[in-house]
């Protein structure tokens, strides 16, 4: 012990939490992969709990694990280091399988059994860490600058790695990192040493395959006699496919006309993370002008056209005459891919590939001032609401705006989406349009629909006689029908339920339309920009009583699991924390560590989401926010002693640096959006690092006034981390109702409260176990 | 002794009897649990819910033998189960729903497009003159067609295939059930719909959800389709969608 009180393990803090934050953003890319991203999600959420239960451990049986404290941290660390990778293997074993979840118990066992094996190596780091917090208690703060500057790197690491680390390898190079961590704890030489040789084993252990489950979309494809990959990339953004068929091609042609004397070409299809998003067409490419989103071309001749996506929009436009196209995409790896068979065509070669540019839809609008003919975009199906709670910028009545901005005068925008039972995306498009539009819409709309698959038309100008007659024109011979405007001639599927919400949202009484309806169809905003988030209460009774006759397919399954993982991981985190609360230091400690656990996640998260508008890309607000913050918040821990009789006045500091962000960040996506994306990360660091910094404060202020009760700061390390994960999980939910302006106030309120329970953690100081 | 042997006889000569009808009362209980729910679909059935000839069919075919063996104990339940390479037999249900929307009346020569295990084609070899079958993965198409034969369904043929392009040799059809999901109706199966004919297909994005669909080919050859509910089928291998 003497060794660590007077050599604080800053070197092995770090390497422990750079591995373990490393693991636990892995984790969330393989268990996408495998499964899907809201079940990965889920998942990760309630493995995380291994931190909660390390600190109730920590606070019943620390002090004897103190008593050999550098071995303990190095069994923690090695635990953590091989169990990464065993977790992992075990859990893929299990295989859990979402999809027959609701048929019986079985799986609710397997999903059981997942949680308890990734919760291992969580364990294993969190007890580690939390091991030295409490047995070291005058270099705390140290200790927390090192675990938050670790974590930071670890987020970086992992987010650039990916881009060029098959995740397999990944994953065995986090284990290594923990072995690392675990050797520089040891005691001695002779226990250094055959860590640093276990470390270098792992990493050049063969990779552990990653593939998706047996029902994921693309292995389901694979499973076709004749079905091969052509290539695949795997990066941050997901493991793009490209998959062939010689003796079964697949089509991807939504909505094609039954009537069409083309049928759907054989195509390339791609896929990320074994879920489809299109496909290249090969050989003729006639049918594509069967399609109800071919409507505007009869509308336009030669145009100048922007495409978002690669999807059939996309091949559409590139295969019209004369038509010059600008295609962007927002997944680096999809955009890779093409890339690799422009390189290497299959046999019988490819139409033209076009360059994509690589861009968030939204910043690019703000960016670039070009405009255009015609642009088009693709609204993905959303069945079982699995992205219910995913954000989506250019789907809100601004990013509608920015897109109508950039029509040429007399230009149209083109928005295809599905028409399904009951509509849903295809009218809340029309409340979009609604809302960004006011009375202009029910004269500049129209709505072409085929078998399942909408096209909604915005004119930048009010349509004219002779352009209704040319869309009915195109429509009759393929019976398709014309939604919008009324009063045209039906085609083979007439639907009186779509008509009649176009007529009330675009020209009628939208609210009373909105009010009404059994879905959530009110326009997304960039506050709340969950255009896919369909879910209303009243509804999911009915809908359950129908499931025997399919009712289970329309519940929105994404919202749903984040409300089940967020009441599960409150209750396990009740559990796993109130037995030891005693000698943790029961609520004043509670109130305090899990005020902070809350509040720094909730603005962690929101941030996050504000800087996409910003950088342009998920990915790197993600890798910047969580660099960033992280960085930020280990710098100012580091300086934390400085302010220990100053909380209110940190407090206060965050408070103002959030609020300026969240006053300020809008209008720099605005301004800035033409600038170099380094200049913009830049200012981006720079936004978020006084508040990083001020946030770092907080929690070792909070276990510096613990003193010498070495269980109270344990028992708090497991509060805060329990609070973290449920923070994680309840922002999202928060946002999708009440919006990130909100999740932000509902953060500096717990800062608040945190601020005034501070005073009582003197009491609980004077009272628990002495070194 | 004498009576002792003739109850003996009595019981070993039921025994094989009982034996093989040991998931009759599960069909039955079938049956009655797929008729209650024809309230969910009753704007696509007539007012007295399902046929007596479709209800028959559920309880005739064995379901039983058409499920892995470690599945069998849950043959009987409403529910679809996996059958292996990623495909799933349909529930009870679904099956008879999608029969008796093709109004069979005993005549009719009809396409199935995904085979599966070759269950609904027995349910359709009950209620139709010829059942030509297109299945894409190999292993599923032989077993498919070994064991038709072997429950006597000699009504049905079995081909291996893309169904996307139905079986033009053996049309035109008078109907047309198509058990895969795809993003549209493919046109060649329209064209092998003969006027007048129907065609239940499950449309939309093919790994999740979809709308079953009824399509009616009149006799001027213009299609008029009706979503009839939600399902959840397995693609037809031939399309990816979104």
């Amino acid at each position: 012990m003497a060794d660590c009180r007077a050599r604080p393990p800053l070197a092995a803090i770090f390497l422990l939490s750079a591995a373990t934050l490393a693991y636990e953003v892995l984790l969330t890319r393989l268990f996408s992969l495998i499964q899907w991203h809201h079940y990965a999600h889920m998942i990760i959420s309630l493995a995380l709990l291994g931190f909660g239960l390390s600190g109730a451990l920590l606070a019943a049986w620390g002090e004897r694990l103190a008593r050999r404290l550098e071995t303990a941290l190095a069994w923690a660390a090695a635990g953590f280091g091989i169990g990464a990778v065993l977790a992992f293997l075990a859990a893929r074993a299990i295989a859990f399988n979402p999809l027959e979840l609701a048929w019986g118990p079985e799986q609710a066992f397997r999903l059981l059994a997942t949680y308890g094996v990734l919760a291992l190596p969580f364990l294993c780091a969190g007890g580690g860490i939390g091991l030295a917090l409490m047995a070291l208690e005058g270099q705390r703060h140290r200790l927390y600058a090192a675990d938050l500057l670790g974590a930071g790197s670890g987020a970086l690491a992992v987010v650039v790695g990916l881009q060029w680390l098959p995740p397999g390898r990944a994953l065995l190079l986090v284990g290594a990192l923990g072995l690392l961590a675990a050797a520089r704890f040891a005691p001695g030489s002779r226990a250094r040493l055959p860590l640093y040789a276990l470390a270098v084993i792992v990493a050049l252990l063969p990779a552990p395959s990653v593939a998706p489950s047996a029902y994921k979309p693309l292995t389901r494809t694979l499973a076709a006699e004749g079905a091969r990959v052509l290539a695949e990339v795997d990066g941050a953004q997901g493991r793009a496919t490209a998959l062939v068929n010689p003796q079964a091609p697949l089509r991807d042609a939504p909505g094609l006309s039954p009537l069409s004397p083309y049928h759907a070409a054989p195509q390339i299809a791609l896929f990320v993370d074994g879920e489809p998003v299109g496909g290249v067409p090969l050989g003729d490419r006639r049918y594509l002008g069967e399609l109800p989103s071919a409507a505007p071309y009869a509308l336009l001749e030669a145009p100048r056209v922007l495409s978002f996506g690669l999807g059939a929009t996309t091949w559409q436009a590139l295969d019209v005459e004369g038509a010059r196209v600008r295609v962007v995409a927002d997944n680096a790896s999809l955009i890779r891919l093409l890339g690799r068979l422009r390189e290497n065509p299959p046999a019988g070669g490819l139409p033209p590939i076009p360059e994509v540019v690589l861009g968030d839809p939204r910043a690019y609008l703000a960016a670039e001032r070009a405009r255009h003919d015609l642009i088009v975009l693709h609204v993905p199906v959303t069945p079982g609401g699995l992205a219910a709670l995913r954000e989506n910028t250019l789907l809100t009545v601004p990013g509608l705006r920015a897109l109508l901005a950039r029509l040429q005068a007399g230009g149209w925008l083109a928005i295809s989406t599905t028409a399904g039972l009951p509509p849903r995306e295809l009218l809340k498009l029309a409340a979009t349009a609604r809302a960004a539009l006011g009375d202009e819409a029910a004269r500049r709309v129209a709505v072409v629909r085929g078998y399942r698959a909408a096209t909604l038309l915005i004119k930048a100008a009010p349509i004219e006689a002779r352009e209704l007659a040319a869309l009915a024109a195109f429509a009759a011979p393929r019976g398709f029908d014309l939604d919008y405007p009324a009063g045209l001639p039906e085609g083979g599927n007439p639907r009186a339920d779509i008509a009649e919400g176009l007529a009330a949202l675009l020209a009628g009484d939208a609210q009373a339309f909105l009010a009404g309806y059994r879905m959530d169809l009110n326009p997304a905003s960039d506050d709340r920009p969950y255009f896919f988030h369909f879910f209303r209460a009243e509804a999911a009774g009915e809908l359950y009583e129908r499931r025997a006759a399919g009712g289970l397919a329309l519940l929105d399954w994404g919202y749903l699991t984040a409300w089940a993982t967020l009441a599960q991981a409150a209750l396990l985190a009740l559990l796993l924390l109130l037995p030891s609360r005693k000698r943790g230091g029961g609520a004043p400690v509670f109130a305090y560590f899990s005020a902070l656990g809350l509040g720094f996640m909730l603005l962690e998260i929101a941030f996050m989401q504000q800087l996409v508008l910003l950088l342009g890309h998920p990915v790197y607000a993600v890798a910047l926010v969580l660099t960033a913050f992280l960085v930020g918040a280990g710098l100012g821990a580091r300086q934390a002693p400085r302010f220990a009789a100053r909380l209110g006045w940190v407090v206060a500091a965050i408070a103002l640096f959030a609020l300026l962000n969240l006053l300020l960040l809008a209008w720099l996506a605005e301004v800035l959006a033409p600038w170099p994306l380094a200049a913009r990360m830049a200012v981006a660091a720079l936004a978020v690092a006084p508040l990083a910094f001020c946030l770092g404060m907080p929690f070792p202020l909070g276990l510096a006034a613990l003193g010498q009760n070495r269980a109270a700061a344990a028992w708090a390390w497991g509060v805060n981390g329990a609070a973290s994960v449920i923070a994680a999980i309840s922002a999202q939910l928060a946002a999708a109702h009440f919006g990130f302006t909100a999740v932000v106030l509902a953060a500096l309120l717990l800062y608040g409260a945190a601020w005034l329970g501070f005073g009582k953690l003197a009491g609980v100081a004077g009272r628990g176990a002495q070194a | 002794m004498l009576r002792t042997g003739l109850v003996c006889l009595l019981l070993s000569a039921l025994a094989p009897a009982a034996a093989a009808d040991e998931f009759a009362g599960q069909r039955a209980q079938l049956t009655r649990e797929v008729a209650e729910q024809a309230r969910h679909a009753r704007h696509a059935l007539p007012p007295a819910g399902f046929d007596a000839a479709v209800l028959a069919a559920l309880g005739k075919v064995p379901r039983h033998e058409f499920v892995p063996p470690e599945r069998r104990a849950q043959a009987y339940a409403n529910r679809p189960l996996p059958i292996g390479h990623g495909q799933t037999i349909s529930q009870p249900f679904i099956v008879a729903l999608m029969t008796q929307l093709l109004e069979l009346q005993g005549d009719e020569n009809v396409l199935e497009i995904g085979t599966g295990s070759g269950y609904h084609a027995a349910f359709l070899a009950e209620r139709a003159r010829r059942v030509h079958s297109v299945e894409i993965i190999a292993p599923l198409a032989r077993e498919a067609e070994a064991r038709l034969r072997r429950l006597g369904y000699d009504r049905v043929e079995v081909k291996l295939g893309d169904g996307y392009f139905g079986w033009k040799e053996r049309g035109p059809f008078d109907a047309i059930v198509v058990t895969a999901a795809a993003d549209h109706v493919p046109p060649p199966l329209v064209a092998q719909l003969k006027p007048g004919g129907r065609m239940v297909i499950p449309v939309g994005a093919p790994f999740l959800t979809q709308e079953l669909v009824l399509l009616r080919k009149e006799r001027d050859g213009r299609v008029t389709q009706r979503e009839i509910l939600p399902v959840a089928f397995v693609p037809l291998t031939g399309g990816p969608a979104r």
